[in-house]
């Protein structure tokens, strides 16, 4: 064997070497995940939380809303897709409380994916059983303290399922939606619960 | 050609390991933080060396000094995880006494490391007269508590 050719394999096993290293160990590589369950469920264990049960996944551009429930608490939890096929862990990692005395709670997150995409998400679980739907009313581009005229509110809706939990979301860029009102409705549209959520 | 590739491969992975060789050479020299070090050699802060490693899930929590001084006390502690994902909550570590004091964070610092975090938490100054003190984990379902004694570190 000439010299040329000993270098090469040299050359070549530390290559190979250094690529086994990098997938074990480079916190670039360990970061993400090829799947979204795998990213969520990541996402879970390194926060100390669940494994939760996922009721619904949402799949939307470049991310991805777990609805989910573990014990006494609930989460609408994001992962996002990184350089197109990458999943890392994404915001609403962790649940809120369920409060039984009450007949809804629900908490909001908004989160920026990319310059022209801000996910804003309204979510909640239910655990008064009369409440069959929940509506979430909204109005484009108003302020919190404005006056706003009837026929600007948008009414959301959301037909619950067995898992209680509902969730909106929509972005926030192109729709700049301020929350106003939630309502319960049980099966006969009457409404049984009103918050104003503004 | 194939001599550019392989040195591609090799310059590539090279680059991506940079964090665990920052981490590697920085746990060689992995001491107290100057200003710490300063307070316990002026006399101003008493060092005591604790030796306690805690499992938690696939983590290890490994409790490394308590600092006393006079206007505040920190806690040292490692945490080694298992794989990277978020951050430890520090601020769910509460400390409290035997007599029943509980002593509110004050603040704190970490440094994230390829192999986990780094972390110091300080709290309020120790009451008169404590002996032995106890730190709660208390996150969702998650707990543990262990105690240290003052007098000669972990019980």
């Amino acid at each position: 064997m000439n010299k040329e050719k000993i270098k090469a394999i040299i050359e070549w096993s530390l290559a190979i070497l250094l690529i086994f290293i990098v997938i074990k160990e480079s916190p670039y590589i360990s970061y993400y995940k090829l799947s979204p369950e795998a990213a969520f469920e990541r996402s879970e264990r390194t926060y100390y939380y669940g494994p939760s049960e996922v009721v619904e996944n949402v799949e939307l551009d470049d991310v991805q809303i777990f609805l989910s429930k573990y014990k006494d608490w609930f989460s609408a939890t994001l992962v996002n897709k990184y350089a197109g096929i990458f999943w890392g862990p994404g915001s609403g990692v962790g649940g809120l409380e369920i409060k039984e005395d009450q007949d809804i709670t629900h908490s909001w997150g908004g989160t920026s994916i990319n310059e022209d995409y801000m996910l804003w998400r309204y979510y909640g679980i239910v655990t008064n059983p009369e409440i069959s739907k929940v509506e979430l009313d909204v109005a484009e581009g108003y302020g919190w303290d404005e006056q706003i005229p009837v026929e600007d509110i948008v009414t959301l809706d959301y037909q619950l399922k067995d898992h209680r939990m509902f969730l909106f979301h929509w972005n926030k860029v192109e729709d700049n939606y301020l929350s106003i009102a939630l309502r319960g409705l049980n099966s006969d549209g009457e409404v049984i619960y009103k918050e104003d959520v503004r | 050609m194939g001599k550019w590739i392989r040195r591609l491969i090799i310059i590539a992975c090279v680059i991506a390991l940079i964090p665990n060789i920052y981490s590697f050479f920085s746990s060689l020299t992995n001491g107290l933080p100057e200003g710490i070090k300063e307070k316990v050699n002026n006399g101003d802060a008493v060092l005591i060396d604790l030796d306690k490693k805690i499992n938690l899930e696939n983590d290890e929590i490994s409790f490394k000094h308590l600092v006393v001084a006079e206007d505040e006390t920190s806690l040292i502690f490692e945490v080694r995880t298992n794989e990277s994902g978020w951050s430890f909550p520090e601020n769910a570590l509460e400390l409290r006494d035997k007599q029943g004091n509980t002593y509110r964070g004050t603040g704190g610092s970490s440094s994230g490391h390829t192999w986990g975090r780094y972390a110091i938490n300080q709290y309020e100054p120790l009451k008169a007269d404590v002996e032995t003190l106890v730190v709660e984990f208390d996150w969702f379902d998650r707990m543990f508590q262990t105690e240290f004694s003052l007098d000669q570190g972990g019980l």
